[in-house]
């Protein structure tokens, strides 16, 4: 008996070492490509919020316009970093759980190269004035069919595993999986439509791009992050997901609430009324799924705070996860009608976007990465400082940009609001609150240096070769590299 | 496993049937990451609960008063939110507009004004067709009095403008002007499109309407206006560069 189920335990290691095999060249490039853009990302976001308070930075570069590095700030985020991180995760653990291995690795890699042109490409375009200058879709028309048919080459083997997986029970994640992998064709595709291609009112097309936005982060970035957390957090501590229920409750309720989303930001445009309350509705009711969620898994990894301290991945996971339960209580907040027309024009909304997007999708992404490397490059992380400080800057920048922007945006609002006050009061006000996301910035551009550098290292293949995890403290504190000669940790270690 | 054999004969410290890899069911070549991984389990069957689904109440409490906000549900015709609007500023501006010359002043509101005679005379003050023109017309540079007259009453019946003889008929386009409305717009007809006559203050226009009142009221002629108004408005002209607060219209006085 004990036999057989070692054997069987000696299989599905072999499986898995056969999966991440098959996975390694793809998902090593979406992870180190991506970071390069994100640390591109970061410092086109340093430049476009110094903007913001002090006009004249730079402006000896007409192609650092503030229009210009703005929109190249956001998209260099999103479709640098965001969407190749999330690609990493989705074959990696699509395959993982499907339980197959990956026959399409040449084809994904060489489109991944593709995408990477067309988002350099679209930057370019920006950068010279050739952007289509609406927000989230800043690229010119023509990049998103290029985009939206990589999209499909890259993750539609993923599909493909699911259907010929061995039968059995589909896993939480997967839930997630599938419908992030199927919501992001239909968003992306009704947006071009809309936005591009139709010759509809520029409201109407104006309103469709801002639930792209909306939609983009609720209907794929939050999902992949999801899919990783109730992967790796039952995973990391060994002891299954609290409650099937409540992912089962968490999971619908985004579903049914995601596509309400975005509108809320056109309060007062001129487009059907009910339309933008829909959007704000949507948004505090993402309470809901951020408190299910939440509390799942957290009571996954409760009890196991010494995991979640040593662990990079879930250390990063369980924050993402912390901040996900502050973004829904955040949005329901911003988004009740009182608040709405105070922050409408402010600076608070960028402040949400940036917790959904660094703290909750990023942070996850993070500990994913920091779960699936040391597998697929058979290397352990080199430094836990580097991963540590990464952590740490990551958390205080992202902390300061929010708080900022809100505190910020608040008061902004309230001058606007104000009309015995001249409009140069108000924004006098808020640019103090500029220079703090300014300096946040810089913090996050300092955590993902180090991060950027750490990753390359690993893709080149420097990584330590041992069977020890990089933790962030316990045993080794003396020694990163452990005991001379210490081998057995296959029981007590869990990275 | 000849290349396990040859690191057990490597290591003779080590007991040789203990074999570290094997006996850790690592799989050669696995790396250590994925050996050590938990398998994931089933999932736990904790039941949702009741605070949850009471928060979950309040939420949709609040969300459905955000969306009563909205107005009826898929009522596409509603587009315009009552109350949406920036409120007017309790505290009067501050910074006062700048002076401006009364010749100025005057263009400035008969530009306005003759919006409503471009539509026959054309922007150009050409004319055209049966319209006479007003660029180069005695009766617009000539004497005030008739001018007025025309504008306030409508004229009809043969006339001759510019040497050309015209016969239709003008509505009292002007019936409705006050001094400074009627002030203005002649004084941009006679200063306009090469004309280059005197300005005409608001005071003479008010003269002009007592003349007018005392009338009648009827369309005038081109024989009438020959006859009995053929003269300047009575008044004190005005030097077109005084200069005038643009709101109240009073002449500021010259700064110290």
């Amino acid at each position: 008996m004990a036999e057989t189920t070692s054997n069987a335990e000696s299989n599905d290691v072999a499986l898995r070492a056969s999966i991440d095999r098959s996975l390694r060249h793809p998902v090593m490039f979406f992870f180190t490509s991506g970071a390069v853009w994100l640390a591109l990302a970061i410092v086109l976001g340093l430049v476009a919020s110094a903007k913001k308070h002090s006009p004249e930075f730079l402006s000896c570069f007409s192609w650092l316009d503030a229009g210009k590095v703005d929109g190249a700030h956001m998209s260099a985020l999103i479709y640098g970093w965001g969407a190749q991180a999330a690609f990493g995760i989705i074959i990696w653990l699509m395959a993982r759980l499907s339980r197959k291995e990956c026959t399409n690795a040449g084809t994904i890699l060489t489109v991944g190269h593709l995408w990477n042109l067309f988002v350099f490409i679209g930057l370019i375009c920006i950068l010279s004035g050739n952007g289509s200058g609406i927000a989230y879709m800043e690229f010119p028309g023509f990049i998103w069919p290029l985009l939206i048919v990589c999209y499909l080459a890259i993750t539609i083997w993923s599909l493909v595993q699911f259907q010929v997986r061995d039968a059995g029970h589909v896993y939480v994640s997967q839930w997630y999986l599938l419908a992030g992998l199927l919501w992001f064709p239909w968003i992306a595709v009704t947006a071009f439509l809309f936005v591009f291609v139709f010759d509809g009112h520029p409201v109407m097309a104006t309103a469709i791009a801002s639930w792209f936005k909306g939609s983009l982060f609720l209907l794929f970035f939050l999902p992949t992050a999801l899919a990783s957390a109730y992967y790796l957090a039952p995973k990391v501590t060994g002891r299954p997901v609290y409650s099937y229920n409540l992912a089962l409750f968490g999971f619908w309720a985004l579903a049914f609430l995601g596509p309400w989303a975005g509108m809320q930001k056109l309060v007062g445009a001129p487009i059907p009324q009910f339309l933008p309350y829909m959007g704000a509705a949507a948004m505090v009711l993402i309470l809901i799924p951020a408190i299910s969620v939440g509390l799942n898994i957290l009571k996954t990894v409760h009890g196991h705070g010494d995991i979640v301290a040593e662990s990079p991945s879930l250390r990063f996971t369980s924050s993402g996860i912390v901040l996900f339960v502050a973004y829904g209580v955040l949005s329901f907040v911003l988004h009740t009608v009182p608040a709405m027309k105070m922050t409408q024009f402010s600076y608070s909304g960028y402040g949400l976007d940036i917790l959904g997007f660094y703290g909750v999708f990023s942070l996850c992404a993070f500990g994913a990465i920091y779960f699936i490397v040391p597998r697929i490059t058979r290397r352990e992380w080199l430094s836990r400082r580097f991963i540590s400080w990464h952590y740490f800057l990551s958390l205080y920048g992202v902390a300061s940009i929010v708080i900022c922007a809100v505190v910020g945006g608040v008061t902004q609002g309230q001058g606007i609001e104000d009309v015995a006050q001249p409009f140069a009061t108000m924004a006098e006000r808020a640019s103090q609150y500029g220079w703090g996301v300014t300096i946040a910035w810089a913090f996050l551009l300092f955590a993902n240096l180090f991060f950027c550098l750490h990753l390359l290292l690993m893709w080149a293949r420097l990584g330590r070769r041992s069977s020890h995890p990089t933790l962030l403290k316990g045993h080794h504190t003396e020694n990163p590299h452990g005991p001379e000669g210490e081998i057995d940790n296959i029981g007590s270690a869990s990275a | 496993m000849s290349a396990s054999q040859s690191n057990r004969d490597m290591r003779p410290d080590l007991d040789e049937t203990i074999n570290v890899s094997e006996a850790h069911g690592a799989i050669k070549d696995a790396p250590p990451a994925v050996g050590r991984e938990k398998s994931l389990r089933e999932n736990g069957m904790e039941s949702v609960s009741l605070l949850l689904i009471l928060v979950s109440g309040i939420v949709v409490l609040v969300a459905g008063s955000v969306m009563g906000q909205g107005g009826s549900f898929f009522g596409y015709g509603e587009t315009v939110k009552d109350g949406y609007m920036r409120g007017k500023s309790p505290v009067k501006e501050e910074v006062p507009l700048p002076p401006i010359s009364v010749l100025a002043l005057l263009q400035k509101e008969g530009q306005k004004q003759y919006a409503a005679c471009a539509s026959c005379h054309q922007t150009s003050g050409m004319g055209g067709g049966e319209f006479p023109p007003l660029a180069g017309s005695e009766w617009v540079t000539g004497n005030t009095e008739k001018l007025a007259m025309i504008i306030h009453n409508g004229v009809g019946g043969p006339i001759e403008v510019a040497g050309n003889p015209y016969n239709g008929n003008m509505a009292a386009i002007g019936a409705n002007f006050g001094p400074k409305e009627l002030a203005s717009v002649m004084t941009y007809i006679r200063t306009s499109w090469g004309n280059n006559a005197s300005l005409v203050t608001p005071q003479m226009a008010e003269e002009a309407l007592k003349i007018s009142k005392a009338r009648g009221g009827a369309p005038t002629t081109a024989e009438e206006l020959k006859k009995n108004h053929d003269k300047m408005l009575p008044g004190d002209t005005l030097d077109p560069d005084t200069l005038l607060d643009p709101e109240t219209w009073e002449p500021i006085p010259a700064a110290e």
